[in-house]
C-alpha cells in the first residue's frame, strides 16, 4: 500500500541555493526553446500536437507563442522560473506582437550573471536597484536612437526580420503605408498557393443583410445603394406599422434610400422592404447591427453615426421606433451590404466631428499603452475603429500547400504586420541588436561613475548583456558569434553587423532597422524583470509537487 | 458673356494664351486676356466649369483639363475639341486639378475625396485611404519628380500625402479653422501656404506640421487664391519666396515668404472680390498677372516696382 509521508510534505518550500538554481535551470529551457526564432534567419520549433499524436506537430518561430504552449515544467523550481518568464513574454508579445526572443535572451542572460554575483556576495536588492538605473538608462538610449519611418522602403525589412518572405514583407510594407498605422487589416486564407492583397476603401463592419432576399446586384450576394439615408438602432424591428412609420420619416426627411441598421427584422417586414410598391417609394437595405458585445455594439453604433451624422435611437436612451423624428437619419454616399459584412463610402457626418473623433479615440489608445488581457483588447478595440474611421482597409490572402504552411504564414504575416504597425506608430532604430550595441558607451559612462559594488555590478552584467541578442542572431545564422563580436568591436563604436549581408555596418547607414517600441520594451522589460526575480529567496509550492512514496 | 469665372490658367510654353473657367464653360484667350471666345460650351446648355488645368509638360502638349460636377472634361488640342470622362456615381463636383511634378493627376471633389489619373486624365480612380474629410477645395504639390508632397485643403484642414496620394495624413492645421480654399507650396514642400475661407492665410515651414496665422482679412473676406513663387535666395539654403493672395478686392504680394505684405499695384482699384488669378510671368517686380473678380472683369495687372 502507497501513503504519502512526512518528507513530502517539505517539498512545498524551497530555499536557496536550490531557489536560484531551479528558477535558472527553468529559465534557461525556456529560453533554449525560443532563443532558435532570433534574427533574420530563425529556426523553426515544432510542438506535438496535444489532442492527437497523429495530427501534424505546431510549426512555431513566435517566442511568444511557443513559451505559451509551455504549459508546465515537471519540476517545481524550475517551473516557477520558467512560467515566471513566460508571463513576461506573453505579456509581451500581447503588447508590441514581437521581441520575445531579444527579451528572452537578454532575461536569461542577466539572471544568469546576476545569481552569480549574488552567490559571490552581492546583495540582491541593491542589484536589482542598479539594473533598475541601467534599464532607464537603456531606455533612454533606445529613444534617442529613435527616428521616424520616412517611406515604406523602411517598412520592408522590419517586416522581413520576422516572415523571412520578401514577398510578403514587402505587401505588408505597401498595404500599411496605404492604410496607415491604424489602418483595417485583415489576413484571410486565400486559395492559392500565394499571396494577394486587396484594398477596401470606405468603413465596413461585420453584419450581414438580414435577408439575401434583399441584393440588388446581380449575379452576386450583394446589395448597393447611392445617397442614401442611415438609421442606426437597437430595436428589434416586428411591427409593420413601425417599419412604415420609419419609411415615412425617412421619406418625409427627403431621403431617396435608406440603409437600415437594426437588431433584427421580422420575416413579413423583410417582405414588405421587397414590395415593388415598398422599393418605388423608398428602397430599404436591412443590414444586422455588428459585434455581439454590448460595449463593442455600442461603440460601432456611435461610430457609423460619427460618419454619417445620424443620432443612434436606442431603448437605452428610453427612445421607441415610433419617437424616430429626421434628426435620427444619417446619410451617406454611398453603401453596400453582403452576407457577411456592410459598408458606407463617404459618410455625410460632420467632418470636424469625425476627426474629433478620431482624435479622442487616438487620445484613448495612447493612454492603454501597455497591459494585457482586457487592457490588450480594449486597444484592439480601440485601434479598429479609429482604422474604420480613417475610411479603408486591406486584406491580405494568404494561401500555401498545405493547411500548416498556410496557419504558419498567417501568423507570420499576422506578426510582422504588428511590427509594421509598431514601428510606424513609435518608429524605427538600428536593427539587428545594433541599437543595445549603442547604449554600452553610456553604461560604461555610468559603471566608471558608480561606486557601489552591486551598483557597478549591474552595469557590468549590462555591458555584456547588450551583446547576447547579436550572439544569438549570429548563431542562428551559421555564425560564430565570437568572430562577429570581435569583427564589430574592430570596427569601433557605431557599428553593428548585418548578418544578411554578412558584413560589418554602420549604424548611421545601415537599412537593417527594427521597430523601436518593440526593442525598447523587450531590453527594459528582460532587465526589469530579470531583476526583481533576483530577489526571490524562497520557492512556495501550493501542493505537494510528487507524492514520495514508501511501501 | 463671363459668368462667374472659378479659376484661369495659361499656357506654360505661350503664357499669352489663358483659359478661363466659367459657370457657362471654359473661354480662351490668345492675346494675353484682352480677348476671349468660348472653348467649351458658348451655348447653352454650357456645363459649369469649377477647376481648370492646363499642362504643358503633358506628352499631349498642351493638356487642358476642365472639372464639373461628374466629370472631367479634357482636351488636347488647346480647347478645340473636348471629350468628357464620367467619375462615380453619384456625381461629385470638382473642385480643384493639380498635376503633380511626377507627372499623376489629382481631381479634388466636395463630395468623394481625390480622384488620381496616372494617364493623363483619361481615367480616375478614386482612392481616399487617410483622407479623413472628403470636401476638398484645393490642391498643391511640391518637391522632386521622384518624391513630390501633394497637399490637399479641406473643410477641416490640409492634408498630405507623400506617397503619390496612396495614402493621406493629416497635418497639424489646426481643426477649427477650414475651410481651406487656397493652397500653395514651394521648397520641396518644405512651406506651405493655406488660405482659408474665413480669410486667413496661414504658413508652416516644416511640411505642416505646425502652421500660423501669417495675415488676416480685415473684413474676413475669403482667401481666393495663393500664388507662391521661388525667388533667389538671399540668403543661402533659404529659398526666397514671392507670394500672391488674393482676397476680397486686395492683391497683395510679399517678397518675404510672408512676414510683410504690400499691395501689388497701389494704382489697382477693385470694384469686386477677386475669384482667380494666374501669374504667367512669375512674381518678380514688374511682372504681370492675370485676375478676375466677382464682376466677371478679367485684366492684366503689372506689378509696382520693388
Amino acid at each position: 500500500m502507497k501513503k504519502p509521508t512526512v518528507k513530502a510534505l517539505s517539498y512545498g518550500v524551497t530555499s536557496q541555493p536550490r531557489t536560484y538554481r531551479g528558477m535558472l535551470r527553468g529559465v534557461e529551457k525556456l529560453v533554449n526553446a525560443v532563443r532558435p526564432t532570433l534574427g533574420p534567419y530563425p529556426r523553426m520549433v515544432a510542438l506535438a500536437s496535444e489532442s492527437s499524436a497523429s495530427r501534424a506537430p505546431e510549426l512555431l518561430d513566435d517566442g511568444g507563442l511557443i513559451a505559451r504552449r509551455l504549459i508546465q515544467l515537471p519540476d517545481r523550481d524550475e517551473d516557477i522560473g520558467a512560467m515566471y518568464l513566460r508571463h513576461v513574454l506573453w505579456r509581451m508579445r500581447e503588447d508590441q506582437g514581437d521581441g520575445t526572443a531579444t527579451l528572452a535572451v537578454l532575461f536569461e542572460f542577466i539572471l544568469r550573471q546576476g545569481i552569480k554575483h549574488i552567490v559571490n556576495g552581492g546583495h540582491a536588492m541593491l542589484l536589482k536597484s542598479g539594473l533598475e538605473k541601467g534599464a532607464r538608462l537603456v531606455r533612454a538610449e533606445l529613444e534617442a536612437l529613435t527616428r521616424p519611418v520616412d517611406s515604406a522602403q523602411q517598412l520592408i525589412p522590419i517586416a522581413e526580420s520576422i516572415c523571412a518572405d520578401a514577398e510578403m514583407a514587402r505587401l505588408i510594407a505597401d498595404i500599411f503605408d496605404t492604410i496607415s498605422e491604424y489602418g483595417h487589416f485583415e489576413l484571410r486564407e486565400g486559395q492559392g498557393r500565394g499571396l494577394e492583397r486587396e484594398f477596401v476603401q470606405g468603413s465596413y463592419w461585420e453584419g450581414p443583410l438580414q435577408s439575401k432576399s434583399q441584393a440588388n446586384v446581380p449575379g452576386q450576394m450583394r446589395a448597393e445603394l447611392n445617397n442614401c439615408a442611415v438609421l442606426v438602432t437597437d430595436f428589434m424591428i416586428e411591427d409593420m406599422h413601425e417599419l412604415v412609420h420609419v419609411i415615412t420619416e425617412a421619406k418625409k426627411a427627403g431621403h431617396s434610400s435608406l440603409l437600415l441598421v437594426c437588431s433584427t427584422i421580422s420575416e413579413p417586414c423583410i417582405g414588405f422592404l421587397n414590395m415593388e410598391s415598398t422599393r418605388k417609394v423608398l428602397p430599404v437595405i436591412a443590414v444586422k447591427t455588428p459585434e455581439l458585445q454590448i460595449d463593442a455594439q455600442m461603440a460601432a453604433e456611435e461610430d457609423i453615426a460619427t460618419l454619417t451624422g445620424a443620432v443612434p435611437l436606442t431603448r437605452l436612451a428610453g427612445e421607441t421606433l415610433n419617437s424616430l423624428k429626421a434628426h435620427h437619419f444619417g446619410s451617406a454616399r454611398s453603401a453596400w451590404a453582403d452576407k457577411q459584412y456592410f459598408g458606407i463610402m463617404g459618410g455625410q457626418g460632420d467632418p470636424l466631428k469625425v476627426r474629433q473623433h478620431i482624435h479622442r479615440l487616438r487620445g484613448q489608445h495612447s493612454r492603454l499603452e501597455t497591459g494585457g488581457g482586457g487592457v490588450a483588447a480594449e486597444r484592439e478595440l480601440i485601434r479598429q475603429r479609429i482604422g474604420r474611421l480613417m475610411g479603408g482597409a486591406a486584406i491580405l490572402w494568404v494561401g500555401g500547400a498545405v493547411d500548416v504552411e498556410i496557419a504558419v504564414r498567417k501568423d507570420m504575416a499576422e506578426r510582422a504586420a504588428e511590427a509594421v504597425r509598431g514601428a510606424m506608430m513609435k518608429g524605427v532604430l538600428p536593427g539587428g541588436g545594433m541599437a543595445l550595441l549603442a547604449c554600452k558607451p553610456a553604461l560604461l559612462r555610468e559603471l566608471n561613475c558608480a561606486e557601489d559594488p552591486d551598483e557597478k555590478a549591474a552595469y557590468r552584467i549590462l555591458l555584456q548583456a547588450m551583446d547576447a541578442p547579436l550572439r544569438a542572431i549570429a548563431a542562428n545564422a551559421g555564425f560564430s558569434p565570437d568572430e562577429v563580436m570581435a569583427e564589430v568591436k574592430l570596427a569601433g563604436q557605431g557599428h553593428g553587423y548585418d548578418v544578411r549581408r554578412r558584413q560589418v555596418v554602420s549604424m548611421e547607414t545601415t537599412q537593417v532597422v527594427d521597430a523601436a517600441s518593440v526593442v525598447t520594451a523587450a531590453a527594459y522589460r528582460a532587465i526589469k524583470t530579470a531583476g526583481l526575480l533576483l530577489t526571490v529567496d524562497v520557492l512556495i509550492h501550493h501542493k505537494d509537487p510528487e507524492t514520495v512514496t514508501e511501501t | 458673356m463671363f459668368k462667374n469665372i472659378s479659376s484661369l490658367a495659361y499656357l506654360p510654353v505661350d503664357p499669352r494664351q489663358f483659359f478661363a473657367a466659367t459657370e457657362a464653360g471654359v473661354f480662351r484667350s490668345a492675346d494675353g486676356c484682352a480677348n476671349w471666345q468660348p472653348a467649351l460650351g458658348g451655348a447653352d446648355p454650357a456645363p459649369a466649369i469649377t477647376a481648370l488645368l492646363v499642362d504643358g509638360e503633358s506628352e499631349e502638349q498642351p493638356l487642358v483639363l476642365a472639372g464639373t460636377l461628374g466629370g472631367i472634361f479634357r482636351s488636347t488640342d488647346s480647347g478645340a475639341t473636348w471629350a468628357e470622362v464620367a467619375l462615380s456615381q453619384p456625381a461629385p463636383l470638382v473642385t480643384a486639378l493639380l498635376r503633380s511634378p511626377d507627372g499623376y493627376y489629382y481631381a479634388g471633389t466636395a463630395q468623394d475625396g481625390i480622384f488620381t489619373s496616372t494617364n493623363g486624365g483619361r481615367t480616375w480612380v478614386r482612392w481616399n485611404f487617410g483622407l479623413v474629410d472628403w470636401r476638398v477645395f484645393s490642391l498643391a504639390a511640391a518637391g522632386p519628380a521622384n518624391a513630390p508632397v501633394i497637399f490637399a485643403g479641406a473643410e477641416t484642414g490640409v492634408f498630405s500625402s507623400k506617397n503619390k496620394g496612396r495614402a493621406w495624413r493629416e497635418t497639424g492645421f489646426p481643426l477649427d479653422q477650414g475651410p481651406v480654399i487656397a493652397l500653395a507650396a514651394a521648397a520641396g514642400g518644405q512651406v506651405i501656404f493655406a488660405g482659408t475661407e474665413s480669410g486667413r492665410l496661414f504658413r508652416s515651414q516644416d511640411q505642416g506640421k505646425t502652421w500660423s496665422v501669417i495675415w488676416e482679412s480685415a473684413g474676413s473676406a475669403e482667401v481666393a487664391a495663393v500664388v507662391v513663387c521661388e525667388g533667389e535666395a538671399a540668403v543661402p539654403g533659404k529659398p526666397a519666396l514671392d507670394v500672391l493672395l488674393a482676397s476680397g478686392s486686395q492683391v497683395l504680394v510679399s517678397r518675404d515668404a510672408g512676414e510683410t505684405w504690400q499691395e501689388w499695384n497701389p494704382a489697382l482699384h477693385l470694384e469686386a472680390d477677386v475669384t482667380a488669378l494666374a501669374a504667367p510671368q512669375g512674381l518678380q517686380p514688374g511682372a504681370r498677372i492675370c485676375l478676375a473678380d466677382a464682376d466677371c472683369v478679367v485684366q492684366s495687372i503689372g506689378s509696382a516696382a520693388r
